[in-house]
């Protein structure tokens, strides 16, 4: 349980329901994402998250495009152009669905670590995380890439949620930052092993 | 603000991910309504399924049943096929069986209906002066068949205050749940 | 599973899905029925007239009158996915004005469960003949075929032929006086 002079302001309690899977894996996702963006101050790359939301976007498109079309040319004559319409948005649900699995595939944050001199590239973090439905078992997995020596590194452990959660559904961070430290440091002391 | 625990998530949520959530929103009618053009393109039917809304074909449908229609151009109208039609100027479909066809050789139809369980057809509802319908009046042919399904259709017509009710429940769901 | 709405939910999720499941097993199991059957058709007195349609437009159209002689077995089409059939004697010829017409004479619905057994004598029509026109009189080729609608459970409403016919030869001339 953390002591009331770690407890953080009001607002930033998170309380959660703890029976729901989603709502774990959530809290943890924000809060690895906290570790990185506001403690270590990366930047946050939003690429992934951009390129789902023009899919989604596109698709909506289509179809409010045949929606309207069909409202001014009704049924027997807008056949051609609902056809149209309605292919492409199953093609890109079917993007969508392949993006999801391939290109994103867990990933819940890619965080950037400038160089404070500003000379070299940019080093990579890249955060991806799996929690089954009804599962107590926290994957998270840290892949690192080095900006200068393009060099991969991927780190991961499994913790139980129970971890970092009180009976309440409070999610202590100050319980799970200890174990982000880690595996960055781990991947870090890698790179200098070699 | 105790009471209004589910909007915990989205006060957490940043820009994008309210628009995402609002895109998640938009691709769930999308969907719907892309299924339903899409139905509409494979059949040929402006309205490719409809609800049994009157009881005027038991025992063979009920209101509340589904019927799944066609209307390709090439199809003849035959009689003892079940019919879906509107009359000029009413918006309500009616669901009845051919009961005469006198086709010509260009292909015009004059064909008449009647309801099954009905004691004489349906001259009385065509329009004034109507006494034959034509291709142009139908919205399509039954060719597939759904008991009960369309029950909710039938509680959402009777009782419109239940149909707001959970059109509105299901917005706010799906805004506020976070995937 | 931790409050009784999530579990609500699901149990309900659950019984929706396995209906859906059912209810696809019954359709496919019976998609492939032809629904064919042998029947026999006999005409007994055959007669025509020419009066005013008060039914229609008042013209003066071809009034045939007819008595018929059914027997038919249906019982080999009831399964568990037919809720009834609807039997139709359908009469079909060509005019001079209309390359096709059918006319429905006489129909009944027969439910699973009930008599599946037809054998009429010396029956009269249920509907009147009337021709949209004069086309009767002298029509050596009016056939005569009894024909029914399945209605399933779930599935398709398919409008089956049953095998076998009758060919009216309508008199040329005009019988005056009542029948």
């Amino acid at each position: 349980m953390a002591s009331s002079k770690n407890l953080p302001a009001a607002e930033d309690v998170v309380k959660i329901d703890k029976w729901d899977s989603g709502a774990l894996k959530n809290a943890l996702d924000d809060g690895a994402k906290k570790v990185f963006v506001d403690v270590l101050h990366y930047k946050e790359s939003h690429h992934l998250m951009d390129g789902r939301l023009v899919i989604c976007t596109i698709a909506v498109f289509f179809a409010m495009f045949a929606l309207v079309w069909d409202y001014f040319y009704p049924f027997p004559e807008s056949r051609s152009v609902l056809m149209v319409c309605v292919i492409s948005y199953f093609v890109l649900m079917g993007v969508l669905t392949l993006y999801l699995t391939y290109a994103e595939k867990g990933i819940f944050l890619v965080a950037l670590e400038k160089d404070p001199a500003m000379m070299e590239p940019d080093n990579k973090w890249v955060l991806s995380s799996s929690l089954r439905k009804y599962d107590v078992m926290y994957n998270l997995t840290i892949q690192y890439t080095d900006g200068k020596t393009r060099e991969e590194r991927v780190v991961s452990c499994s913790k139980c949620v129970a971890s970092f959660f009180d009976e309440n559904g409070v999610f202590c961070f100050d319980l799970f930052s200890p174990v982000l430290e880690g595996l960055r440091k781990d991947l870090l002391s890698d790179k200098k092993k070699l | 603000m105790a009471a209004f625990g589910f909007l915990d998530d989205v006060m957490r949520m940043n820009k994008r991910q309210l628009y995402y959530q609002l895109l998640n929103f938009g691709m769930i009618v999308s969907s719907a309504l892309m299924i339903w053009k899409g139905l509409m393109v494979v059949t040929g039917s402006e309205s490719p399924i409809v609800v049994v809304l009157s009881g005027s074909m038991e025992p063979a449908f009920y209101r509340g049943d589904l019927l799944l229609l066609t209307n390709h151009k090439e199809e003849p109208i035959r009689v003892g096929e079940i019919v879906v039609f509107k009359i000029e100027g009413r918006d309500i479909p009616i669901v009845h069986r051919v009961l005469k066809v006198h086709e010509k050789e260009d292909g015009s139809v004059k064909f008449l209906t009647k309801g099954d369980n009905n004691a004489v057809d349906d001259r009385g509802l065509y329009a004034r002066g109507q006494l034959w319908l034509e291709k142009k009046d139908v919205v399509g042919r039954a060719k597939g068949f759904l008991p009960y399904a369309g029950i909710v259709t039938i509680l959402m017509n009777d009782y419109p205050k239940f149909k707001y009710a959970m059109l509105a429940f299901l917005g706010i769901f799906v805004l506020t749940h976070r995937e | 599973m931790n409050s009784f709405t999530s579990r609500l939910n699901s149990l309900f999720a659950f019984t929706l899905s396995v209906m859906a499941a059912l209810t696809f097993g019954c359709f496919l199991s019976t998609v492939l029925n032809d629904h064919l059957r042998p029947v026999q058709l006999s005409v007994g007195k055959v007669s025509v007239k020419n009066v005013p349609d008060y039914s229609a437009d008042r013209e003066r159209s071809d009034l045939g009158f007819i008595t018929f002689d059914l027997f038919t077995d249906l019982s080999p089409l009831y399964n568990w996915n037919v809720k009834m059939l609807f039997l139709y004697l359908t009469a079909e010829y060509k005019t001079k004005d209309h390359e096709l017409n059918q006319v429905v004479l006489w129909d009944k619905i027969v439910k699973r469960g009930e008599n599946t057994i037809l054998d009429f004598r010396k029956t009269n029509t249920k509907y009147y003949f009337w021709d949209y026109g004069n086309g009767l009189k002298g029509n050596e080729n009016v056939t005569l075929t009894l024909r029914w609608n399945v209605i399933p459970n779930a599935g398709t409403l398919p409008n089956v032929r049953g095998v076998g016919s009758e060919v009216i030869r309508f008199p040329d001339q005009y019988t005056a006086g009542r029948f």
